[in-house]
């Protein structure tokens, strides 16, 4: 098996792998297909990266194994992860209150379609309250926010992290 | 006596309007606290208390939208109905001794951030915000990780009551400096959307936030990281007006003074 062939089953390993998986957060499992684009195209990404500068030598895959270059590349995912490079930004389309994701960038990630249709809602009864009550609200909307992020987070890096677990050999080839 | 009948007369046929309100089919919770606010104001208090309860059980599962607004608008709503019909200040009482109970709840492996928001936030209209404290120090013991996802919820109310030891156990400066620093620059990339007001917001918010993490820090005896997160938080800001607010504040915070917590 040649290198490239290694790397499209490596990579249909992992593509399998991330369709199985399941997020406990409902945000994170509504946006799980557009999550595994982007952790795809961090893996081609490393891969190609690891073509570059790691040893031309390939570890041949042993039935049941993870090679030891789908495991730089799991790694190399992960740092991406931590860098914030891979990171779903769920954009909402249009109505205020009904949002669905339309769109998903790579770098700055900073908003939540949750807490973007909450400030607005927040925003459209602005005039009838005092101002302390509408800065309350938006402190509210900001802590819910920062709370799912933190949510999602933690599911994502333990999702990465289980995926790292699992890309290590289960039998070594020396036995 | 007589007025005591009249009072007990009007309550009475209050109660039996309330029974008999209905969501309607495809029910907008918007309009519904639009109504009940209305209906409070025209004197129909238990139809106004009955779409109170509906909205603040149902909203955020048909529009999770309404997150800010139920638990701050409707709030001040709700209040505002319960100060001229007393059952609906007792519902409120009711709502957030029920989810207290829930929370400590021995079978349940979790406190929900749903539940410990909305007690808190009832807490806070009833100016009961000891209730939070004292329910913060039992999930402190009982569980630390769920009390550090709550912390940042309960932080005004502990800091009003001056639990600063406590807030110590729950400050990480590292992260925190983060997210202040994350939720500052989202902010700011908002205010193009959201206007003069939310950046208003925006901007006390990190000179409060700032001040209060740097406050918590002195409070706690660690001079040298407090000074060291006052510099970082100093670079955040390059608006001039605004970031030599940040250093008065910073500054005070240095020297041992808790700003008042923003909501």
């Amino acid at each position: 098996m040649n290198s490239d062939e290694q790397q499209n089953m490596e990579r249909k390993l992992f593509d399998e792998f991330l369709k199985e998986s399941r997020f406990d957060d409902a945000v994170c499992e509504k946006h799980r297909s557009e999550l595994r684009v982007q952790v795809l195209n961090a893996f081609d990404r490393s891969q190609r990266d690891a073509k570059v500068h790691a040893s031309k030598e390939v570890v041949p895959v042993v039935a049941g194994n993870r090679s030891a270059s789908q495991v730089i590349g799991v790694v190399a995912s992960i740092a991406a992860c931590l860098l914030g490079v891979v990171t779903l930004i769920p954009v909402r389309d249009g109505d205020s209150s009904h949002c669905s994701v339309t769109e998903v960038r790579l770098e700055n990630a900073t908003t939540d379609p949750v807490f973007d249709a909450a400030l607005a809602e927040v925003q459209a009864l602005q005039v009838s309250v005092p101002p302390e009550l509408f800065f309350y609200a938006l402190a509210i909307c900001q802590k819910e926010h920062e709370a799912r992020q933190a949510n999602a987070n933690a599911n994502q890096m333990r999702w990465l992290y289980e995926s790292l677990l699992r890309s290590f050999p289960v039998n070594s080839s020396k036995g | 006596m007589r007025t005591f009948l009249v009072s007990l007369c009007l309550i009475s046929a209050a109660i039996a309007q309330g029974d008999e309100w209905t969501p309607p089919e495809n029910p907008d919770p918007s309009a519904i606290m639009q109504e009940a606010a209305a209906d409070a104001a025209a004197g129909k208090y238990a139809i106004a208390l009955a779409k109170q309860i509906w909205y603040h059980e149902n909203a955020v599962k048909l529009q999770p939208a309404q997150s800010g607004v139920r638990l701050s608008f409707a709030m001040m709503n709700w209040l505002k109905l319960g100060e001229k019909y007393p059952p609906a200040l007792e519902k409120l009482i009711d709502i957030r001794d029920e989810t207290e109970k829930k929370m400590r709840d021995e079978n349940r492996i979790r406190v929900r951030f749903e539940d410990f928001q909305d007690f808190t936030a009832i807490n806070k209209t009833l100016r009961q915000e000891e209730r939070t404290v004292e329910v913060f120090k039992w999930l402190s013991a009982a569980s630390e990780e769920d009390a550090k996802l709550m912390y940042r919820i309960s932080e005004p109310a502990l800091i009003k009551h001056k639990e600063y030891e406590l807030c110590g156990k729950y400050i990480d400066p590292e992260s925190d400096v983060q997210r202040i620093g994350d939720s500052y620059a989202q902010g700011l990339t908002m205010t193009k959307k959201f206007g003069k007001e939310y950046q208003n917001f925006v901007d006390k918010t990190v000179v409060n936030q700032a001040a209060i993490l740097v406050a918590i820090l002195v409070k706690n005896d660690r001079v040298s990281e407090a000074k060291e997160v006052a510099n970082q938080l100093k670079g955040f800001v390059t608006d001039a007006k605004l970031s030599e607010k940040l250093k008065r504040e910073l500054d005070s915070a240095l020297d041992g003074k808790v700003p008042a917590p923003r909501p």
